[in-house]
């Protein structure tokens, strides 16, 4: 009898659902690079030019990453604690820039580059936060 | 690493005991407050009011007696939920009261609710990974005076949270 515990459930169901998350959130970054990279360049802390091409290419990348990596279980704690590390960076950049509305912004990302910054936009941030921390706790015990 | 982690998770879990405890004492005060709160529908509101406090306390004692990954879990959602509400406060810059010690300390949502919440929960996540699975419990160690010292600092930690977060009340009062 195959014997699966519920915190193996748990972190399985966490993990796919922030994949998937994650795997369409890059995907739409992908198809809107532009988009996304003046979108950021409007936000109150980074400035247009190489450092934010890079920056947000970085991002875009990392996203990729989350969601192909979380799957395998032995890199889920390290992987878990970047997507912490990225939902924190996203968190400041967005109280930062409360209220703020994008123009160039597609208003097609899922996740993290809202169209407008909204209390909403940051609970959303924070509850992505907590299923992270989730899957780290559940992975690490 | 034990020793340091079942400390900080007994901070956390004095600070939910002590929450619980208090708002159970005065529950009638506690309905009233989370109805008129406006942050949440009075329905939602009585029923937060009722629900909170034996939650909290539940959750502190399940903290210390036990060392299980979904009590720990929900505690982290408690704190996360903390963390949005006074994050909104800040944002909106509208310092409204809180109820988090009841009438017995009086503390408003703002920078300060922030900064403890965000504390508690730096606390319960760092010490989740140094508690090893094998500590069933804040008495994991046969000797008394041990188990005295690992209470005292808990305690002392819990109530430096709570004067970070009255020093900052005032500051931005």
């Amino acid at each position: 009898m195959i014997n699966i515990s519920i915190n193996t459930i748990l972190e399985w169901i966490f993990s796919i659902l922030l994949a998937l998350l994650f795997y369409k959130n890059a995907m739409k970054k992908k198809h809107h690079i532009f988009s996304f990279y003046k979108s950021m360049s409007e936000y109150r802390f980074f400035k247009e030019g190489l450092a934010l091409r890079v920056i947000s290419s970085l991002l875009i990348t990392c996203d990729f990453v989350i969601a192909l990596v979380i799957l395998i279980p032995i890199y889920r704690p390290a992987i878990s604690l970047l997507g912490i590390a990225i939902q924190l960076f996203y968190f400041f950049i967005m109280i930062i820039n409360y209220n703020l509305y994008s123009d160039n912004n597609c208003g097609c990302f899922i996740i993290n580059t809202p169209y407008s910054v909204s209390f909403k936009d940051i609970t959303i941030n924070l509850s992505i936060m907590f299923v992270f921390m989730s899957v780290f706790v559940l992975t690490i015990k | 690493m034990n020793v340091l982690g079942v400390i900080l998770k007994a901070a956390v879990a004095f600070t939910f005991i002590f929450t619980g405890c208090i708002k159970l004492f005065q529950i009638k005060e506690s309905v009233r407050f989370f109805r008129d709160w406006g942050i949440f529908p009075p329905k939602i509101g009585i029923l937060l009011g009722f629900g909170i406090p034996p939650v909290e306390l539940m959750t502190g004692i399940a903290l210390i007696l036990n060392n299980n990954v979904l009590v720990e879990i929900f505690a982290l959602a408690i704190i996360v939920f903390l963390v949005a509400i006074n994050t909104k406060a800040v944002i909106d810059q509208d310092s409204k009261p809180c109820f988090c010690f009841g009438n017995f300390i009086q503390t408003r949502l703002g920078i300060g609710g922030l900064i403890h919440t965000v504390y508690l929960l730096l606390a319960l996540f760092v010490s989740i990974f140094m508690v090893e699975i094998t500590v069933l419990n804040l008495f994991y160690t046969y000797s008394i005076f041990n188990q005295i010292l690992i209470c005292s600092i808990a305690l002392l930690t819990f109530v430096n949270g709570i004067s970070i977060r009255l020093v900052l009340d005032k500051l931005a009062a």
